[in-house]
């Protein structure tokens, strides 16, 4: 299938590589998303920055075609955490990088944007229905963050970025039987810890 | 994306069916998959429940990014106009949109333009609810709140425009006055012109996020306020009554009207000098302190704020999202309430899901977790608002949200003087009221949040302290040593009870005012009847629910208040005869409250408290009718313990009228008749105290007949104690109170200390005599109720009147024949009552009293040997009372009282040097009381007053040094009651004697400087107490006789001092 992709682009040029990469475009988002530091939020547009990345993407897709080592997606989504990377630099600093700060800092209390943004979704019933959920997801973070970076990283991959297990194989460049087993392992661990918070069980199974 | 199975995990494999499923918005269960792959179990279950999780934390961070992402971008699309709006800058932005400051072009006005986010305008919702709070907004007129010009939308954005207000919110006047600079030195090296630039406009929701400095340097020059100069204003301001622009005049003119704009620049122009020139953080410290001024400012602001929410909330407005961000103040200190954009019009209530959280959680009303909004939840905002600014931190500063919600529902924040001391109590209170956690607790309307305020500002007295009752309970109990003399359950029971029912009481006074409310409001014709019938039907379940368990509440507040009062009142008076041995605590076993001091601040509570009782009352109970009458009888007996007396007589008489409606329903309650006899009785002594002794005379007259008259009564054990009592006060009648010291001072003062030349003794009739005492005198004023003859001193009596409409009844030919059989009488009762309970220690007591009676009985008819054994024999039943009960003070003080009695008129030398004797027992009987209860007044005046005692033996004596000495160390003692007391006529008096005294003494040992120097400080405190007692020629007469004698002493010949009987006829 990724011959399939890469014959594609080949072929295609500027326009397959333009429709491959609109294909992808959501799932893109959603990791400049999670991943752009939230001090950057409201001044860089998550759009942007994959605007840049294709740019980036269009002039680079000749070395990837000749030498394509993982799957095409797992090349784009390198090429734009690399520019996320940048923008953080140039914003931040050298030091900052992008990771899952975001998550696992909890956000601001002063600023309750959590009932403002699930009321305008509508998935609200009440306050003290959304603080709850709240707090369950102040615990997750705190669960996440006892976690190896490794672990944190699987899970943040296949849930936040929602990837493949072939393609966290990719992207951590280990083999995929061991990146499923990592994944389980991972997903057992958050259980235990999850599993120490009171009525976990209940609410979620 | 299309993995093989082969090499995977199979858990793994499912997991991400499952997850998938999720992401499609299905709800998988987990038991499905469990039961398709048995073998699996363990482990699915191990999963499962933290993929979902995951999962729907990530929906919900994708939702939220995606959110701002929408809003954020409306900014990309640099607005420059928006229909008749030139846009000039972002100001904020929030949740629902953001706020420029534009230019309305065609009325050339600055106007603050809030655009809903496109995002969320894609929401037919949203845009029904953001056209919604424009209109309601719009349709709002008033002084603090910003005023809406209108609604438009253009490009697919919807917008409003209004006033652009040239304010700072009060949370970063807040953060300014706590001390952060650091929060806004952030905004970059403009310094406080970003400041400025950022905190300019209203914000809306609480995600305020200032735009990028580089990106966007807009910065408006003719900004005249920044936060340090609102928090100045608060700090030091003295606002300046309402110098803010009418309605008309704002539409006339920009926002702040140029004309105001230079004032406004003027007014802070010296603040922002200084800002300049202490730009470094160390300038900080020149900000004012924190002083009165603040308290005050904000009181003031809060006040306006809450007046706004009373008009709005008469138009059917609600806020729903007061907090210090959505409160403005302007340079010229006046308050703006912007932000009406979560408003909910109660009258579409359709419109706006209830479900919707609208608000900031921090600053929620405890039912709006539930979704319920109302006026009382804006009043509770606000009170956590008034609350912030007066404690510089939040009242609840959890910031986890499930704590926080459970923390609002269960407790109330931290008292704001635990916090801080300087914060004034009255707002503190004011305070606690707006933000009770039950709604039914807090102020009924923002308008009389509003009044409260103003009271405070007026320093007139908050009605909020009706509130506090409990608090002043505990305060009431914490300040009696009740709490350390009272083992630990009785203290829990009395607090208990104090909450239990004040929180009942309040809770239906509450729910009073609802229907009291409902109903005005209906009388007034507004809208909304339908509503405001529904609410009064549920207020008055709710209040008839309450009244019930307020009367029980209230029969046990009663039984606990009855039980402190009758422990207090048990002590005596010093120099008072009147005994209070409760007729039912005397069967009470159990510690005492020996050490309790009342206060005027004690009668106040129980009247507060008595409003209550009333209204129960008036529900047609008759016990608590009962409880009620009783309850006004105890403060009654407050009134006249603090002096008060003739509140005192007016509350009796009160009770007294009840306990009559009370008896003529129930004819053969022995008890009822018992109780109106003791209140007679207790009007009599409130007489005779204010001087009104043939009035005192009726009053006891009526008790009398009252408990002889009525069948049943005197078979009873508490009948006849209680008219053994009542012919004990009748016979000493004139002994009570400072009078007596005062009628005998007319005839015998410490002048004379001399010893007389005439052969008559000193003092000796000064203390207990009474002036009508001539055999011709006729014993009783039934007739002649308006004939007071308090005043007489004549010895040849001068009563008109052919004979004593008393003796028709009684068959006495005079006073002294009916003295003595009246206590003879006395005497019998309480031997009889002793015969059937020999045991019972209240019979004791009152037949030591009695034969203490009947030793002032003996001295008035001049029995001197009557006299002996009279007093000999009250000792002896006391000293044996004081040794079987070596606990209770209440024996030695009545011992002490009894042993300072002067044994006749006219003493032999060795009777005299029986009295010193006795008098040294006295002072080393109080002396030890007052070591062992120093709070307790009463004991420290019968010390002062066995002091003058020996004082005046000793004077008499010639012996000056000791004299001086005693007296100067009674003055110790009465000079600080006296102040303390400015009511209590006895505490007066015993000053001004020992005053006297001292400046005789003065003379005697050739002071005549300090001598003048004492004689005119005591005529100084007669003169305010005879001039706060009119009436009382006594005290006129007293001052009479002093500035009389100040004037011998201004002469060369004062050593030779008139004899004073002359004076005295």
């Amino acid at each position: 299938m990724e011959e399939e992709v890469i014959k594609k682009l080949i072929d295609g040029g500027d326009t397959a590589v333009a429709e491959l990469f609109s294909e992808f475009q959501p799932r893109l988002e959603r990791m400049v998303e999670f991943r752009l530091d939230r001090r950057l939020r409201g001044r860089v547009d998550s759009l942007d920055i994959i605007q840049e990345a294709y740019i980036e993407i269009a002039r680079r897709i000749g070395d990837y075609t000749s030498n394509p080592t993982v799957a095409f997606y797992v090349w784009v989504r390198q090429i734009t955490w690399q520019t996320l990377v940048s923008v953080h630099r140039r914003h931040l600093g050298q030091k900052r990088h992008p990771n899952m700060e975001v998550r696992l800092n909890r956000s601001n209390p002063n600023e309750t944007t959590f009932s403002i943004a699930e009321a305008l979704v509508g998935q609200l019933t009440s306050p003290s229905g959304a603080a709850r959920r709240q707090e369950d997801y102040d615990l997750l973070r705190e669960a996440l963050s006892t976690m190896d970076d490794t672990d944190r990283e699987v899970l943040a991959l296949r849930h936040f970025e929602q990837l493949g297990n072939n393609e966290v194989a990719d992207v951590l460049g280990i083999g995929r039987t061991a990146a499923s087993n990592r994944y389980v392992r991972a997903i057992k661990r958050l259980g235990d810890v999850l599993a120490t918070l009171p009525h976990f069980q209940e609410r979620y199974s | 994306m299309t993995d093989t199975t082969a090499d995977r995990n199979p858990i793994d494999v499912l997991g991400d069916e499952f997850a998938a499923r999720l992401r499609e918005g299905e709800a998988p269960s987990i038991d499905d998959y469990v039961a398709r792959h048995p073998d699996l179990a363990e482990d699915i279950r191990a999963t499962f429940p933290s993929i979902a999780m995951m999962e729907k934390f990530s929906r919900k961070e994708h939702t939220e990014r995606t959110f701002e992402r929408q809003t954020s971008r409306l900014i990309s699309d640099s607005l420059e106009t928006l229909g008749d709006f030139q846009i000039i800058r972002e100001i904020g932005r929030g949740g629902m949109g953001i706020v420029y400051e534009a230019v309305e072009k065609s009325l050339k006005r600055r106007v603050a333009l809030k655009v809903l986010s496109p995002g969320v305008a894609g929401s037919q919702k949203q845009i029904q609810r953001f056209n919604r709070e424009a209109e309601a907004a719009a349709r709002l007129h008033h002084t603090n709140i910003v005023p809406v010009y209108g609604v438009g939308a253009e490009r697919d954005l919807h917008f409003f425009a209004m006033q652009f207000i040239d304010g700072v919110p009060l949370s970063d006047v807040i953060r300014f006055v706590r001390g952060r600079p650091e929060e806004h030195e952030r905004s970059g090296p403009s310094g406080s012109g970003s400041l400025a630039d950022r905190l300019l406009a209203p914000i809306t929701n609480a995600d305020f996020r200032p735009r990028d400095q580089t990106e966007n340097p807009t910065i408006d020059s003719t900004r005249c306020f920044n936060v340090e100069g609102a928090a100045k204003v608060l700090l030091t301001g003295t606002h300046k009554d309402r110098p803010l622009p009418s309605v008309a005049d704002s539409d006339s003119e920009s926002s702040v009207s140029s004309s105001n704009l230079t004032e406004a620049i003027a007014a802070v122009e010296p603040t922002l000098k200084s800002l300049t020139i202490t730009d470094d953080p160390a300038g900080r410290s020149q900000l004012p302190v924190i002083s009165m001024k603040y308290w005050r400012n904000v009181a003031r602001i809060c006040a306006d704020v809450a007046a706004a929410l009373h008009y709005s909330h008469r138009h059917g407005v609600l806020h729903r999202d007061i907090k210090p961000a959505n409160l403005l103040l302007d340079c010229q200190g006046i308050v703006w309430v912007t932000d009406f954009g979560l408003a909910r019009h109660e009258d579409q209530e359709g419109i706006t899901n209830t479900g919707d959280i609208v608000g900031t959680l921090r600053y929620m009303a405890p039912e709006q977790f539930n979704g319920e909004s109302n006026n009382r939840s804006d009043i509770y905002s606000l009170g956590l608002t008034l609350y912030e600014l007066l404690a510089l931190r939040p009242a609840f500063e959890e910031s986890r949200h499930g704590p926080l919600i459970s923390q609002k529902t269960s407790s109330m924040p931290a008292g704001l003087r635990s916090i801080n001391r300087e914060i004034p109590r009255d707002l503190e209170t004011i305070t606690q009221k707006a933000c009770a956690t039950n709604p039914a607790d807090r102020y009924a309307t923002a308008g009389e949040l509003a009044n409260d305020l103003r009271r405070f500002l007026d320093d007139r007295p908050v009605l909020a302290r009706r509130a506090t009752i409990t608090e002043q309970f505990i305060r009431w109990a914490r300040r009696n040593p009740v709490v350390a003399s009272l083992s630990g359950v009785t203290v829990t029971l009395l607090a208990t009870v104090a909450i239990v029912f004040a929180v009942g009481q309040y809770r239906t006074q509450a729910a009073l005012d609802i229907v009291e409310n409902q109903k005005s409001e209906l009388e007034d014709g507004q809208a909304r009847l339908d509503q405001s019938l529904i609410a009064e039907r549920n207020s008055s379940r709710l209040a008839r629910a309450e009244y019930v368990r307020a009367e029980k509440n209230l029969q046990l507040a009663v039984a606990a208040f009855d039980s402190i009062i009758d422990n207090v009142a048990s002590r005596g008076l010093p120099q008072s005869l009147t005994l209070n041995i409760g007729d039912d605590v005397s069967g009470v076993e159990g510690p005492r409250a020996y050490d309790t001091m009342l206060t005027a601040a004690d009668a106040d509570l129980l009247e507060t408290l008595l409003t209550f009782f009333d209204d129960f009352a008036g529900q047609n109970q008759t016990d608590l009718r009962l409880q009620s009458a009783s309850a006004r009888k105890r403060v009654g007996d407050i009134q006249q313990r603090l002096g008060r007396f003739s509140e005192a007589e007016a509350t009796y008489r009160q009770s007294l009228e009840a306990f009559e409606t009370l008896s003529s329903q129930k004819p053969n309650d022995s008890q009822l008749i018992i109780t109106r006899a003791r209140i007679h009785n207790e009007i009599a002594i409130a007489a005779s105290r204010r001087g009104t002794m043939w009035g005192a005379v009726d009053e006891h007259n009526r008790a009398r007949s009252l408990l002889q008259e009525t069948a049943g009564v005197m078979d009873t054990a508490n009948g006849k104690l209680e008219l053994a009592r009542t012919l004990g006060l009748l016979t000493t009648i004139s002994s009570r109170s400072g009078m007596s010291a005062l009628m005998s001072l007319t005839r015998n003062d410490p002048s004379s200390g001399r010893p007389p030349s005439d052969g008559r003794s000193r003092g000796d009739n000064r203390r207990e005599r009474r002036p009508n005492d001539q055999p011709g005198d006729r014993p009783s004023g039934n007739s002649r109720p308006d004939q007071e003859r308090s005043g007489q001193d004549r010895p040849d009596g001068g009563r008109r009147g052919s004979g004593p409409s008393g003796s028709s009844r009684n068959g006495f030919r005079n006073w002294s024949e009916m003295f003595r059989a009246s206590s003879d009488q006395s005497l019998a009762l309480l031997n009889e009552l002793l015969e059937q309970e020999p045991s019972r220690p209240d019979y004791r007591l009152e037949l030591a009293i009695a034969w203490r009676n009947r030793a002032t009985v003996a001295r008035i008819i001049n029995d001197p040997e009557m006299g002996k054994v009279a007093i000999a024999s009250a000792i002896q039943h006391l000293d044996e009372l004081a040794r079987d009960f070596p606990e209770d003070p209440v024996y030695r003080f009545e011992l002490a009282d009894t042993l300072c009695l002067r044994p006749s008129r006219n003493p032999d030398n060795e009777a005299v040097d029986e009295f010193l004797q006795r008098i040294r027992r006295a002072i080393v009987l109080c002396e030890d009381l007052v070591e062992r209860y120093p709070n307790v007044p009463e004991y420290q005046a019968l010390m002062g007053t066995s002091l003058t005692h020996q004082a005046t033996l000793l004077h008499q004596q010639q012996n000056f040094g000791l004299a001086a000495e005693s007296f100067l160390q009674a003055i110790e003692l009465q000079q600080p009651l006296a102040e303390q007391f400015a009511t209590v006529s006895l505490y007066q008096v015993a000053y001004i004697q020992s005053l006297w005294g001292l400046s005789e003494i003065s003379i005697a040992q050739n002071e005549p400087g300090a001598a003048i120097g004492y004689l005119e400080t005591a005529i100084d405190r007669l003169q305010i107490l005879s001039t706060s007692a009119p009436q009382n020629r006594m005290l006129q007469h007293y001052l009479e006789k002093l500035r009389r004698r100040r004037g011998e002493l201004a002469r060369p010949s004062a050593e030779d001092v008139p004899n004073p009987t002359a004076t005295a006829g």
